[in-house]
């Protein structure tokens, strides 16, 4: 594992108000590589990953992606970088159609190239002229995905990618995370500890705001066999 | 009650509409979008509106005195929207109606000190008049209700058909998921601000020949324009316009049946759909954030 980072967070702190959320997180992210949050609600998560996609401005702390600090950066700015964020609530415009989804995703980074999106989810070439509110959920979440590839992002921050999603579809999410990979690196968040053992390179576990472990070993991740962190 | 009565009030109603819609389908884009009450709509109606008189008087043509009045009122937006309005997007929206009001407040004193308070005449630009079933109508009511269906037609065009549009679109139902996508929201906001301040001028600029052109104009109308957007539903243009046809018909009609009517018809209206669909007409969920 000798490659660089491409990804840092350093002594990242965060609060809602005078309550606080995060407490000095450290963590860090190499290319193409696969690395899963794993916690139990209100842990702290979400307010990770979108303080990375500065969609949240941390109380202290730094986020360096590629040498270039992201903290004070505009979240659109952060996204144009390559580092992109997809929510866990499968929220894609509803009053929009997947190809309207599309274009947004397409004027926002000038990449009009959509065969990768339809070589990944074959299914939105069908569902095209469909408007959001019309998805399924895992119809909507190769959506979300699909605009988040374009522009062709070095990271991809995905949160609660299997919430709410039938099995099947999941198994179709863990080979999309695997060929996915190939050309960015992903930092997913979850509780579901079997797709995380199916995806993850290395796993976080995170605890009332903390990064309480960092797991390496394969057959760890594999067999769950740091549930006891949780 | 005879038939020329009711051609005459109805074509009023509708050209009344279009004044309405006008004024009103900026409050709503601003709305839908920054989830501001832009309270200084009124201020640019009104501008438009003295703009329009000023440059008419100087040059005698109402025509360049509209595109002067819409200029004028694109300048001014740009420059309260990049050094006021925009601090208060990401706070509630009483914070915007207090401020966009104050702004309203402010102009509206300047426009005194400016024009001052005696009221001024604007004439109507198109003489003439067309009979419609014996009924005569003038020329430039049948202008402002075109000119209203041409509006309507170019915004639904710009914001379904065009990419900036559909960012509106994809903003008015969440802003924050728009720039995630790499999308520059706050220059987005300026756009739809400067859109919508520029066709409340428009709002101002016709109905200067309707009626004498006064400091106060924009604070006169704001209740119909309040019930208009609401009936509607807030964010929704297809609602407005909408609305603004009820609003100018009730009103118009409810002169010639009883004039107390016209004044108190809208609200009774308003109250009855708002108990049926208390989101307004085409007000949906998403505008419950």
């Amino acid at each position: 594992m000798g490659r660089p980072n491409m990804v840092e967070v350093r002594s990242l702190n965060a609060a809602y108000g005078q309550s606080k959320v995060l407490f000095d997180i450290e963590l860090n992210i190499k290319p193409n590589e696969r690395v899963a949050i794993v916690g139990r609600n209100g842990a702290g998560k979400t307010t990770l990953l979108k303080c990375m996609a500065s969609l949240l401005t941390p109380t202290t702390g730094s986020v360096i992606y590629e040498g270039t600090e992201l903290v004070g950066k505009r979240s659109y700015e952060v996204a144009r970088m390559g580092l992109k964020y997809i929510d866990q609530d499968k929220h894609v415009f509803l009053d929009l159609t997947v190809r309207e989804n599309l274009e947004l995703s397409s004027y926002a980074t000038g990449d009009y190239n959509w065969d990768k999106v339809f070589k990944h989810f074959p299914k939105l070439k069908i569902l095209i002229d469909r408007k959001g509110a019309f998805l399924s959920g895992g119809e909507r979440q190769m959506l979300m995905i699909g605009r988040a590839i374009l522009g062709d992002p070095k990271v991809l921050l995905i949160d609660e990618p299997t919430e709410g999603l039938a099995p099947s579809i999941v198994d179709d999410l863990v080979t999309t995370f695997h060929e996915l990979s190939k050309d960015c690196a992903i930092l997913t968040v979850g509780q579901n500890l079997s797709f995380v053992s199916r995806v993850a390179e290395r796993v976080y576990a995170m605890k009332e705001g903390k990064l309480v472990a960092e797991i390496t070993d394969e057959a760890e991740i594999k067999n769950n066999s740091y549930s006891h962190y949780l | 009650m005879n038939g020329q009565l009711i051609i005459s009030a109805i074509v009023l109603g509708l050209s009344m509409s279009g004044v309405y819609f006008l004024l009103t389908v900026g409050l709503s884009l601003c709305y839908g979008l920054m989830r501001m009450i832009s309270l200084d709509q009124f201020l640019y109606y009104a501008l438009g509106a003295y703009m329009v008189y000023t440059i008419t008087a100087a040059t005698g043509s109402f025509w360049l005195g509209a595109l002067g009045a819409m200029l004028t009122t694109l300048i001014v937006a740009f420059a309260v929207e990049r050094l006021i309005n925009k601090r208060v997007y990401s706070k509630p929206v009483m914070f915007s109606m207090i401020l966009t009001f104050g702004v309203n407040l402010m102009g509206v004193g300047l426009i005194k000190y400016i024009w001052g308070l005696t009221p001024k005449p604007v004439a109507s630009p198109i003489g003439g008049s067309l009979h419609i079933l014996g009924t005569s109508v003038p020329g430039y009511r049948l202008f402002v209700i075109l000119l209203a269906v041409a509006v309507y037609i170019a915004v639904q065009y710009f914001l379904n058909k065009t990419i900036l549009g559909t960012a509106i679109r994809a903003g008015i139902d969440d802003a924050e998921k728009v720039e995630a996508l790499g999308i520059n929201i706050s220059r987005l906001f300026t756009v739809t601000f400067i859109l919508s301040s520029v066709l409340s001028a428009l709002a101002g600029v016709i109905h200067a020949p309707f009626v004498m052109v006064s400091p106060e104009m924009g604070m006169s109308i704001t209740a119909f324009a309040f019930m208009v957007v609401i009936i509607g539903g807030l964010g929704s243009i297809k609602g407005t316009m909408v609305s603004a046809l009820i609003v100018g018909q009730v009103v118009s009609l409810g002169a010639v049946i009883w004039a107390p009517l016209a004044e108190m018809a809208p609200f009774l209206v308003m109250m009855i759909i708002l108990l049926i669909k208390p989101t307004g007409l085409y007000g949906s969920k998403l505008m419950s954030r």
